[in-house]
């Protein structure tokens, strides 16, 4: 595009939402009669504005709220929260509550917001590597799946901080992929690919860390299961990368 | 954020308020905000949709879950702080369109600090499919979008706010608004073309 049709296109959106006044709106549309160019450029415009507001909701994958409810109600040790029926009889009840509820649903958040930071760098991560794992250390540590993970159940199979029984299998196999594939790939993808899992399995290791002083935090288990899918997704990623590089 | 509803379309606050009859969800609102669980998942099932969907397309599905549980935990803990004095569905949006925003921020700082700002596969993705001529839906170039233009984009053309609360709500200019959300529709027509 020309520096004189960016100085155009530059307006198009000001035009397309109203916001120009009435001469610079007669400007541009006597422009339009005499470019087809940027006709063009303003038919895509028109139809991304056009589809954006047609967007619909999208569906959560999964259900979230047995994560949700596991951190409102909270484990029973600390007390639980009144019950309804106590609640609405006593108002004096009824704000013991909320303060209760606010001060464990703040607590609850900042563990996670402590969890979330760790995992933070995993959400621009797009992969994983494994070579590392292969070589080193860096397996889920624990090692081999525990009882429990052969549980049907996911995140109670999570609670020994071993991978779920139904990923093991697939990470272990993409991430021999990728080890194999190490040798290919340039250098400073290399790099990146070893700093990313570095964050991935801090994340892991650290929601890991908070279960162990927890072991009975559903929400935490289902955290860590979450860890090792996104895990898993990154890996799926890579080796798409190796083969797009291939 | 301004209160005068964006006239482009039926804001997200509005299309939220008109999902279950007003008086049903107050009545849900208050038993929720005296403890009762049952209410609390009735409201998130009305309203998860669009908390979830937001989330999704400002910070992209590895975050989406994540953020839209941390939403109504927090809503959860400041039910007593809603005064009814708005739909509940417009006071949940701003809480959560507050939250994913704190939440983008303190996360693109440590993006930026580990990979430099933009992700390795999000380059490779990006360049493979404009190579390859094909078309995506939108909702995925969206989520290829640099981060502020995809939060103005969002908020703007999706979500229906106009560009002073967008501004407010990022912390910008107005002008800056503007102009990221051109650089987002630009972008995403090279994308979608």
């Amino acid at each position: 595009m020309t520096r004189e049709h960016r100085e155009w296109t530059d307006r198009f959106s000001e035009y397309l939402d109203g916001t120009l006044d009435a001469h610079e709106a007669g400007r541009v549309e006597a422009h339009l009669g005499e470019c087809g160019a940027c006709r063009e450029v303003m038919a895509g415009l028109r139809e991304v504005v056009a589809r954006a507001a047609e967007l619909g909701e999208a569906e959560p994958p999964r259900d979230l709220w047995p994560g949700i409810a596991s951190a409102i109600r909270g484990p029973a040790r600390d007390g639980g929260r009144p019950t309804q029926a106590s609640v609405i009889a006593l108002p004096t009840a009824h704000a013991d509550g909320v303060a209760r509820r606010s001060s464990r649903v703040d607590g609850l958040l900042a563990r996670r917001s402590w969890l979330a930071a760790a995992a933070a760098g995993l959400v621009a991560l797009s992969v994983g590597s494994t070579w590392w794992v292969a070589t080193s250390t860096l397996g889920p540590p624990g090692g081999v799946a525990s009882p429990a993970a052969s549980s049907a159940d996911p995140v109670v199979a999570v609670q020994s901080g071993a991978p779920p029984a139904d990923l093991a299998g697939e990470l272990a196999a993409l991430e021999e992929v990728l080890a194999a594939a190490r040798g290919a790939l340039d250098p400073n993808t290399v790099r990146v690919l070893e700093r990313n899992l570095g964050v991935i399995e801090q994340a892991i290791a650290d929601s890991r860390e908070a279960l162990a002083l927890d072991p009975g935090n559903a929400f935490l288990a289902q955290h860590l299961e979450r860890m090792y899918r996104r895990k898993l997704v990154y890996l799926q990623d890579a080796v798409r990368v190796v083969q797009w590089s291939g | 954020m301004s209160k005068e509803p964006n006239p482009r379309q039926p804001s997200l606050r509005g299309r939220l308020g008109a999902r279950v009859p007003e008086h049903f969800e107050q009545a849900d609102v208050g038993r929720a905000a005296g403890g009762d669980h049952e209410a609390f998942e009735r409201l998130y099932r009305g309203h998860v949709g669009r908390v979830y969907s937001l989330a999704l397309r400002m910070a992209g599905p590895g975050e989406a879950d994540d953020l839209t549980q941390e939403v109504f935990i927090r809503a959860w803990s400041k039910l007593d702080t809603f005064k009814g004095q708005s739909r509940f569905g417009t006071w949940l949006h701003r809480l959560a369109v507050n939250h994913i925003l704190s939440r983008r921020a303190a996360t693109s700082r440590r993006e930026s600090r580990l990979l430099g700002g933009e992700s390795f596969l999000d380059r490779v993705k990006a360049r493979r499919e404009r190579a390859s001529g094909v078309a995506i839906d939108l909702d995925r170039a969206i989520g290829a979008l640099p981060a502020r233009a995809r939060e103005v984009f969002v908020l703007y053309d999706v979500e229906g706010f106009s560009h002073e609360e967008v501004a407010e709500a990022l912390g910008v200019t107005v002008g800056t608004s503007k102009s990221q959300l051109h650089r987002a529709r630009m972008l995403l027509r090279e994308r979608l073309s």
